[in-house]
């Protein structure tokens, strides 16, 4: 069932952030006292009005505040100093209390709560002869976008947030100023267009799968800046922003898709690979069904169609080496492995998701695979949620995740890197 | 009654007399002892239940001693005593641990006091169980009886308390087994026997807290007044129910108080014992008493009869001898065996019929003899008379002819006239000794006997008053409504007219002749009375032998042939007799004469041989 | 990164426990998901009546298995088999197989087919889910923390039902407010929660829980054993309450026996009584009351709907967006006459297996997505495709 929180309005729950922008929004959350994020702000202008309706501007009041909600983004004291500001604005009568002054005539009691569809702010107004309540809800946009954290060896970027399902998603720089971001979804591809870190435009075209499925996969590719070719259940769309946004599909023939340095026979109805390596027109390898595939890079002798890692169906990776039958199984791994050019060291790494199901967070591990085996490189990075679609960029330093934030419910697009921190 | 009836009534109910005090003896014996065996029973059941209950308190005890040496228990001592520990995880164990344990009732008690886990009230967690923590030496104690609170309300639970102490903390583990129908269902009962709790948990008696072993008791308010008496005075006693008016539905109960710690009473045990058993053995000794006197009494009359049969046999031959004898029968003798006393008293009998025999021979020869002579006296006189006058008619016949032959003719009408008539006397007085011979057997008819004796008197009334005799006064005291009789009337009459006339001839100088008729027991009675001069105690003797007369002309047959009728008619005649004042004939006849042989011609005197004929 | 406010996030929404989890992260095709339920359900067809509230309950899960779409009202459009399932064996009241339909617009689920139980025990389906004999199951929240500890995963929803105390309307002790919150301040609703919840639910003052309204904080939860006893001598002794509760609901039972013991100790008398039939005898009843809704607006007015006739309440209708100044005075009002007591939060509780995977627990009101969920193992054969 969906959640209430995936129906609001779309603008309200998608948020661009580049990567550029990262630190510049998480600075507007960390407010200094007596600021408050604007959502927070209204809240407050709401509540006030109502306090001041209630009491009227004939009889005085006190307030005290309070926070039983752990994770508020606000401080209680800000919050109060918010709300005796827009009270005061608002024509009320506030006293401070304090030994020896006469109390108010209304002592109004303010908690920042939280019901189901996110925080709001309660005001307990105790007059003489009767109680009233006011109720103001903050409204849910302002999620941040991350939180940074130490990434030693992996490195997680989140670029894009949005409630709707995201399969891929690609970045792609035009000109200086402009960055466009590709985002594909189950039923539409949609492009965003940002002019120094501003939206300026988005559209959205419709994409077809062809066949309905509940963990649909999709795929991008850049051909360059404007030109985009999407793979998604059966079809093949390609996007052309010129600057008007077009995309046409059609079926795809064969179920071909790219992965790695070759095209691989896609199961649409599972979404699974089905294991047929496309060599020729004509020739076609058989390995076991998988979900995806990673060979070594090419400065590790990639760019070989013989040298692969499959993490199967069974949850179980396996090493071929050129031969059809596995060198080597690997275990406790999850359902998506991809090579990223070596760092801190020369042979074949791997980056390589944790086992679980979507409603678990996940991780990701880096191994080196030397001699038939995986050894762990690095600590591994923790992802507040399952990673739906891991996806190695085209240079092969990087990779385009994404993921299922469970604690929000937001779909994150990440990029990851890997460094050598020395 | 023969003296065999009198012998077989005597042993009969010598025999009844005493299987009865047997049987009555054998019923009160059996009753003590089943009275007894059911104290003994109930005695033993009440110990019985004492050793159960000691084995109970003995197995509560260390049921609970278990679960406080329990693994977990000490775990669970040991993570209570943390601080802040967190009892709710083991708000369940209780009822866990108590069906393991097989406990009713069990608490985990804090060392405050609160409940941590209740089996028998898993809602009462947190509050307190003040008397648990009371500083009690509970090892010592044991078990004891107690009041339990549960969620049903309150039991009646056999508890004990163990502690298991962490450092400076304990944990209390109180349970026990609840005292109720499962409980007595564990008692074994001898048949006819129950048990009966009473749960006194409530301020008044209650039928509900009243259980055996299926539960509250059916009509178990009739035992209130008992129960109460026992909650007043508790201690042991004893008392009898009847449920029904059938006897066999009493029930005989033992009363035990069940005790708490402080001697506060928390339940009464009643051992009932029922009498149904006791009353239906009973009743089959009853039974077989009375079959046992039946057979016996069956027995005993045939061997009363038996025995007394054997025994009297000798003396019914002696009987039958003395009868034999008094019939006549000489000759009659005893068959003699043995040497008892009945045997010598047989030989005596004997020998005394034997000299009976001998002397009576030689009487009635001698009687026959002075008979004889009798008859050849009375008829030599009767005769002597005529032949007197004959012989002197002869001779004048013949003294005229050879005399006087010219008167002869004369002389001879005369005396052939005399002769005549002499010849006729000679043949009445032969007549009437035929006559007497031949005494016709009565022709029996319903005669009543006022109506002759007064046709008697009509006839004789002529005479009573001739002329030129002093006049005989007849009176009549006849009973009115005298029954008839069966009997000759012709006969009776004679007899009745022989004695008026022997009357008559009695009182020559007139008197007052009584005839009197009176009613005894369907017979007759006629007394006749004279006033004459009466008969001398001779005269009275032979008054009735044939041909005896105190007259100068009498034959001497006319009593004779009174006792004859009489006799004939079955009757008696008996003569009363004062000289100088008269005397009374009474003459006795039965309602019908009895059947009996015809008197043979041995009542005439010329068989007069001394057999047959009844003599008066 | 954000935490979220209720308890239970931390805890819900994922599995707690996830026992040799070793799949792959992307959903597998195939097997077969064995559900065990408690209820009985009869009659598949949503437009027969069902018997009693658990099997309405039951018959709505599958039901939204077998039906395109199910409505907030609890209708369902379409024909049975118009959903991702369909029927393919049904023993009423015993068992169903439903197997999962290829073409369905929403997707295909991921398990071929899915073996419903009915009738189980609770505590046969704890024991199935131990010995591995079922992949999917309701557990009682009472049982929940046990079960945890013998290495069931579970699943937990916000505590989303509400266990409340009703005054039956037109019982004369119900009539008297004394009585009323005499019995309602001797109730100490932590120690239900602590003790016969196992820690599995929350304490509930207003009809709404925090999470979904955000006001539950200013209803008081705690007991006040000195006013009740108060009003218990004012009342005097010879009042006694019949507390009723469905005679099948162990939990109701446990609480009724503690509210009795609570009230007793305040001087109240009390008795617990089960109700079985409809010729009932009791002044207070004790109700289950799920939320249709996560949204306390929509699920206050489902109460009020219900709670109205029971306890002869004139509360309000809420209109649908009602403000929620609006919702908290309706709410106020029907828990300050006290014929309505709320006791306890409980949250939906759920078995999985150590091989089910991507469950999610519903919203308040919604129904089990069990369309989505997979089982680890090996994956179905796909069916042949056809040529685009």
């Amino acid at each position: 069932m969906e959640r209430t929180r995936r129906n609001l309005p779309f603008s309200l729950r998608a948020i661009l952030v580049v990567a550029s922008l990262v630190v510049a929004a998480n600075s507007s959350f960390a407010q200094s006292p007596g600021q408050l994020p604007t959502v927070w702000n209204d809240a407050v202008h709401s509540l006030a009005e109502k306090i001041v309706t209630a009491v009227t501007s004939s009889h005085t009041l006190s307030i005290d505040a309070k926070d039983i909600t752990p994770g508020a983004p606000v401080d209680v004291a800000s919050l109060r100093q918010a709300l005796v500001a827009q009270i005061t604005v608002q024509g009320g009568r506030l006293v401070e209390s304090s030994p020896g002054s006469p109390p108010a005539d209304a002592q109004v009691q303010v908690t920042i709560s939280r019901n189901v569809d996110g925080f709001i702010l309660v005001a307990e107004m105790h007059l003489a002869d009767s109680e009233q309540v006011a109720i103001a809800a903050v409204a849910p946009a302002g999620e941040p976008a991350q939180r940074p954290g130490p990434a030693p060896v992996i490195q997680r970027k989140i670029v894009w947030q949005q409630f709707r399902p995201i399969l891929d998603f690609a970045r792609a720089v035009t000109d200086a100023k402009h960055t466009l971001w590709y985002v594909l979804e189950p039923d539409r591809l949609v492009v965003h267009d940002f002019n120094d870190g501003e939206e300026v435009l988005q559209q959205s075209k419709p994409v077809y799968p062809l066949s309905a499925s509940r963990d649909l996969r999709g795929r991008l590719v850049l051909s360059d800046a404007t030109h985009v070719s999407a793979w998604i259940a059966g079809s093949r769309c390609e996007g052309l922003w010129n600057p008007g946004f077009t995309v046409s599909c059609s079926p795809n023939s064969g179920e071909q898709w790219p992965m790695g340095p070759a095209t691989w026979v896609f199961d649409t109805p599972r979404n699974y690979f089905s294991g047929g390596m496309i060599l020729s027109y004509d020739l076609v390898a058989k390995y076991p069904a998988f979900y995806s595939a990673a060979s070594p890079s090419p400065v590790v002798g990639g760019r070989s169609t013989s040298r692969w890692i499959l993490a199967g169906l069974d949850g179980k990776a396996q090493l071929f080496a050129g031969r059809s039958e596995p060198a080597y199984t690997f275990s406790g791994w999850g359902s998506d492995v991809l090579s990223l050019a070596p760092v801190c060291a020369s042979g074949w790494q791997v980056l390589v998701t944790g086992p679980g199901d979507w409603t678990q967070p996940d991780r990701m591990q880096l191994y080196e695979i030397a001699n038939s085996r995986a050894i762990a490189v690095g600590e591994p990075l923790d992802v507040p949620g399952p990673i739906l679609a891991l996806w190695a960029a085209a240079d092969g330093n990087s990779a385009r995740m994404v993921s299922r934030n469970i604690e929000t419910g937001l779909y994150e697009a990440s990029i990851v890197t890997v460094s050598c921190d020395r | 009654m023969t003296f065999r009836s009198k012998l077989f009534w005597i042993f009969t109910l010598a025999l009844l007399v005493s299987v009865g005090l047997i049987a009555a003896g054998v019923t009160i014996v059996a009753r003590r002892a089943f009275d007894e065996s059911n104290r003994q029973h109930s005695e033993a059941l009440v110990a019985q239940f004492q050793r159960e209950f000691e084995h109970r308190k003995q197995d509560v005890a260390h049921r609970v001693q278990r679960v406080a040496d329990a693994e977990a228990t000490v775990r669970m001592a040991i993570d209570l005593s943390r601080p802040k520990a967190d009892v709710s995880v083991y708000v369940n164990d209780a009822v866990g641990v108590s069906q393991s344990h097989q406990l009713d009732f069990l608490d985990f008690v804090a060392s405050d006091g609160s409940i941590i886990s209740s089996a028998e009230w898993p809602a009462r967690f947190g509050y307190k169980m003040d008397w648990v923590t009371q500083p009690k030496d509970w090892a010592s104690l044991g078990s004891f009886l107690m009041k339990v609170d549960t969620q049903e309300g309150p039991a009646l639970g056999l508890m004990a308390v163990s502690r298991v102490r962490v450092g400076d903390r304990d944990l209390y583990v109180a349970g026990g087994q609840r005292l109720g129908k499962d409980f007595l269902s564990s008692l074994v009962l001898p048949e006819g026997m129950r048990a009966l709790l009473y749960l006194n948990l409530d301020p008044s008696f209650q039928a509900i807290n009243l259980l055996d072993q299926a539960g509250p008791v059916v009509e178990g308010d009739r035992l209130a007044p008992f129960i109460n008496q026992e909650r007043q005075q508790p201690g042991p006693q004893t008392f009898k129910i009847s449920w029904t008016p059938d006897p066999a539905s009493a029930e005989v109960f033992h009363v035990l108080p069940l005790q708490g710690r402080q001697k506060e009473l928390l339940g009464v045990l009643l051992v009932g014992s029922s009498q149904q058993k006791t009353v239906a053995l009973e009743h089959r000794i009853r039974l077989l008493a009375l079959g046992v006197l039946g057979i016996g009494l069956l027995l005993g009359v045939v061997l009363s009869w038996w025995g007394a049969a054997r025994v009297t046999r000798p003396v019914k031959k002696l009987a039958a001898g003395a009868r034999a004898v008094s019939e006549g029968n000489w000759q009659a003798r005893v068959d003699v065996r043995g040497g008892g006393e009945l045997a010598q008293l047989a030989r005596a009998f004997n020998r005394m019929t034997e000299q009976l025999s001998e002397q009576r021979e030689r009487l009635v020869q001698a009687e026959r003899v002075a008979a004889w002579r009798e008859l050849a006296r009375r008829l030599a006189h009767e005769l002597k008379n005529p032949l007197f006058p004959l012989q002197t008619t002869v001779e004048n016949l013949q003294r005229a002819k050879e005399q006087s032959p010219e008167q002869f003719e004369e002389v001879f009408r005369e005396s052939t006239g005399i002769l005549l008539a002499e010849i006729e006397n000679l043949k009445k007085i032969v007549g009437r000794f035929s006559d007497f011979a031949k005494m016709p057997q009565p022709d029996l008819a319903a005669v009543n006997l006022n109506e002759v004796v007064r046709g008697i008197v009509k006839l004789f009334e002529a005479q009573f008053g001739a002329v030129g005799r002093p006049p005989i006064t007849p009176e009549l005291h006849l009973e009115e409504g005298l029954p008839a009789i069966q009997a000759d009337a012709t006969l009776v009459q004679r007899a009745i007219e022989n004695l008026v006339l022997n009357a008559m001839d009695a009182m020559p100088a007139g008197g007052v002749l009584m005839l009197r008729t009176t009613r005894e027991n369907g017979d007759v009675n006629l007394e006749i009375s004279d006033t004459g001069s009466g008969l001398t105690p001779e005269e009275c003797e032979r008054l009735f032998t044939p041909y005896y007369t105190t007259k100068q002309h009498g034959t001497g047959l006319g009593l004779a042939i009174v006792q004859s009728v009489v006799s004939d008619h079955g009757g008696r005649i008996e003569v009363e007799s004062e000289a100088g004042v008269g005397t009374s004939f009474h003459i006795h006849l039965p309602a019908k004469p009895p059947q009996r042989p015809v008197s043979g011609p041995g009542a005439s005197p010329a068989a007069g041989n001394g057999h047959g004929g009844e003599k008066a | 990164m954000k935490l979220r406010l209720s308890l239970y996030l931390a805890i819900a929404s994922v599995a707690l426990i996830a026992v040799g989890v070793r799949s792959a992260r992307r959903p597998s095709y195939g097997g077969t998901l064995r559900v065990e339920i408690g209820a009985v359900v009869n009659s598949l067809d949503p437009t027969v009546s069902a018997a009693n509230l658990e099997e309405a309950a039951a018959k709505e899960q599958i039901d939204a298995l077998l039906y395109a779409q199910h409505n907030p009202d609890g209708t369902f459009e379409g024909v049975s088999g118009s959903g991702p399932f369909h029927i393919a064996a049904w023993d009423p009241g015993k068992r169903a197989v439903l197997v999962a339909n290829d073409d369905f617009g929403g997707g295909r689920p991921f398990v071929d087919s899915i073996e419903i139980q009915m009738g189980r025990s609770a505590r046969d389906r704890l024991l199935d889910l131990e010995l591995d004999h079922a992949d999917f199951a309701e557990i009682p929240p009472e049982e929940a923390r046990a079960a945890s500890g013998r290495g069931v995963r579970l699943s937990s929803s916000e505590p989303d039902e509400l266990v409340a105390l009703i005054f039956a309307a037109g019982r004369p002790v119900a009539q008297d407010a004394r009585v009323r919150e005499a019995l309602a301040c001797s109730i100490d609703r932590a120690d239900i929660v602590n003790f016969i919840l196992q820690k599995t639910g929350e304490p509930a003052g207003g009809l709404l829980p925090q999470w979904s309204s955000g006001t539950a904080f200013m209803f008081s939860t705690s007991p006040d054993p000195a006013r009740a006893k108060e009003l218990a001598s004012e009342i005097g002794g010879s009042l006694k309450i019949v507390l009723g509760y469905d005679a099948g609901d162990s939990l109701e039972q446990s609480i009724a026996q503690r509210i009795v013991v609570n009230a007793q100790e305040a001087g109240i008398s009390a008795v617990a009584q089960a109700i079985a039939g409809a010729a009932a005898d009791y002044d207070a009843q004790l109700v289950r009351l799920p939320m249709g809704s996560p949204h306390a607006g929509e699920a206050l007015a489902q109460f009020v709907v219900v709670l109205n006739p029971l306890a002869g309440l004139d509360a309000p209708e809420l209109p649908p967006g009602a403000s929620a100044e609006k919702v908290f005075a309706v709410e106020r009002a029907i828990v300050n006459g006290a014929r309505v007591v709320p006791l306890v939060w409980l949250p939906q509780v759920y078995g999985l297996s150590a091989r089910l995977r991507d469950w999610r627990v519903p919203a308040a009101g919604g129904t089990w997505p069990l369309a989505d969920v997979w089982l680890e193992g090996p994956p179905g054969p796909a069916p042949e495709k056809e040529n685009p």
